[in-house]
């Protein structure tokens, strides 16, 4: 009993001499919690920020299509819900069929003219390269409305 | 109970950072607004895309009166009217298209325009650099195979050693003092397309910087590329060059600055048959479109109508001659591409950052 007594004192004292130490561990800590929650307050802060400039970049890609040096239709390319066509008639009787698709990107499937560079092209989906169909005076273009400076080319030789 | 005092010291620490996340927040976005605002501040620019040379062109420039740059931007088109109408093969009204007729009807002799007249002496002077692989001669050729045209066909090898009968740059002589071209062969027909268009982006950079010598900015003709000094916050301009074997994405780019890049690529005009590629370039030597394992041919130098001429005979000459050849010359520089995506760059390459996309 004695020594148990002894025991007990000791580390009642021990514990004393902990609780003291845990008092500068304590501040310590919640400076390390502090510090944290500030590295992880501007990581969200910078996180956040970035989110919005990248989703105003992204948000409303759009293609430009002219005939005739003349724009007659612009095609919302974000959020498309499924794919779907539609035709453009010249004047002189020629025609392009325009394909839009859900992955954002616009592309002539199908056209009158007799070279189809307009066709060879591909589909697009920035603005690195436009589609033209000479015979046919058809441009299609695409613009994001992120600011051309943005943009890692300021033009595509080819 | 609590003095505001001591609410405030209580509270100091939670105050802080609630007034740090505020500031984190007020820089982050300070600085969005700020990179979106600070590359235009004081500098207006003007932007119009047309068609002309068989081919999409746009200009872009930079200056401090928008009004005024647009006004230069209509000028610069009406001068590549006024060129197109020198140099076109196709509009029956131009110049080249008048002399081809006369050609073919037996003159030997044409007085002709200042512009053509240059055009030609350069097209000449590549020609002997070249060994023939830049030949404005054969226009028959172009015509028989009629690529990117409603008339296009793989034409049989009688048809092409026809058509190279009496063609080549030997035929041609000119004065420059008089102006007077002297064609000696009724087979030659003019075909300028492989170095017009660079010509043309040369007299209007010059006429731009004429009217106003302060713009900068970018022409795009059809893919040849022309910059006018550095970018308004006086950076080097990024220029991509085309994938050959993705046409719509960018291969890798290079950084320069009042210089242009043009490049000749197997993707521009072609049709296939059978499973084989036939694109526009044509080598005057077979009769075929050319085939010495590039694909795609670029040059980077101050002279468009130069390297014009130089991207598509490098197409012609294959990587070994071509890389001499550009090694050879003081200005200009080049990126070939062959068959299985490779680059070969020539030695000067490195002013410019040439660098391959991820």
């Amino acid at each position: 009993m004695d020594l148990n007594k002894k025991d007990m004192k000791e580390m009642k004292e021990m514990k004393k001499a902990d609780s003291s130490k845990d008092k500068s561990k304590a501040s310590s800590k919640k400076i390390a919690i502090i510090l944290s929650l500030l590295i992880l307050v501007i990581g969200l802060g910078a996180g956040l920020s970035l989110y919005i400039m990248n989703k105003e970049a992204t948000d409303g890609s759009y293609a430009y299509i002219y005939q005739n040096n003349e724009l007659i239709k612009v095609v919302d390319l974000t959020n498309v819900k499924e794919d779907y066509e539609f035709r453009i008639d010249s004047e002189d009787g020629g025609y392009n069929i325009v394909k839009v698709t859900t992955d954002g990107s616009i592309g002539i499937i199908e056209a009158s003219c007799p070279d189809h560079v307009c066709m060879n092209t591909g589909f697009i989906r920035n603005g690195l390269v436009p589609i033209t169909c000479l015979p046919n005076e058809l441009v299609i273009e695409v613009k994001n409305s992120k600011e051309d400076s943005n943009l890692e080319y300021d033009g595509v030789a080819q | 109970m609590f003095t505001l005092s001591e609410i405030l010291k209580r509270n100091y620490k939670r105050l802080g950072s609630l007034l740090l996340v505020l500031l984190v927040f007020a820089i982050n976005l300070t600085a969005c607004a700020n990179s979106k605002t600070s590359s235009s501040t004081g500098t207006e620019s003007a932007s119009l895309s047309e068609l002309h040379f068989d081919t999409i062109m746009s200009i872009s420039l930079y200056g401090s009166d928008k009004a005024a740059l647009t006004e230069i931007i209509n000028e610069a088109y009406d001068e590549v009217d006024r060129l197109e109408s020198i140099f076109s093969a196709q509009l029956e009204t131009s110049e080249l298209y008048s002399i081809n007729q006369g050609i073919a009807k037996g003159q030997t002799s044409f007085v002709i325009s200042k512009e053509l007249t240059e055009v030609i002496d350069y097209a000449l002077k590549v020609n002997e650099k070249s060994n023939g692989a830049l030949d404005i001669t054969i226009g028959n050729l172009i015509n028989l195979w009629g690529i990117g045209t409603d008339h296009e066909k793989l034409p049989t090898d009688d048809e092409i050693a026809t058509a190279l009968v009496g063609t080549g740059c030997e035929y041609l002589s000119l004065n420059k003092e008089t102006n007077t071209l002297t064609v000696s062969s009724e087979n030659v027909q003019l075909d300028l397309g492989a170095i017009a268009k660079g010509y043309a982006a040369d007299l209007v950079k010059e006429l731009i910087l004429a009217k106003d010598s302060s713009v900068v900015g970018l022409l795009d003709f059809g893919g040849n590329i022309m910059t006018i000094g550095s970018k308004p916050d006086g950076s080097n301009w990024k220029v991509g060059i085309t994938d050959p074997l993705d046409s719509t994405s960018v291969y890798g780019g290079v950084s320069v600055s009042d210089l242009c890049v043009v490049t000749s690529g197997n993707y521009e005009r072609y049709f296939e048959k059978n499973g084989v590629r036939y694109h526009h370039i044509l080598d005057a030597a077979s009769g075929y479109p050319a085939d010495k394992g590039i694909i795609s041919s670029s040059i980077i130098g101050a002279s468009s109508i130069e390297c014009d001429a130089l991207s598509t005979a490098c197409y012609c000459l294959g990587v070994e001659d071509a890389l001499a050849l550009i090694n050879s010359l003081d200005g200009v520089e080049c990126v070939l591409i062959d068959n299985d995506g490779n680059y070969y760059t020539s030695d000067g390459i490195g002013d410019y950052n040439f660098t391959k996309a991820e």
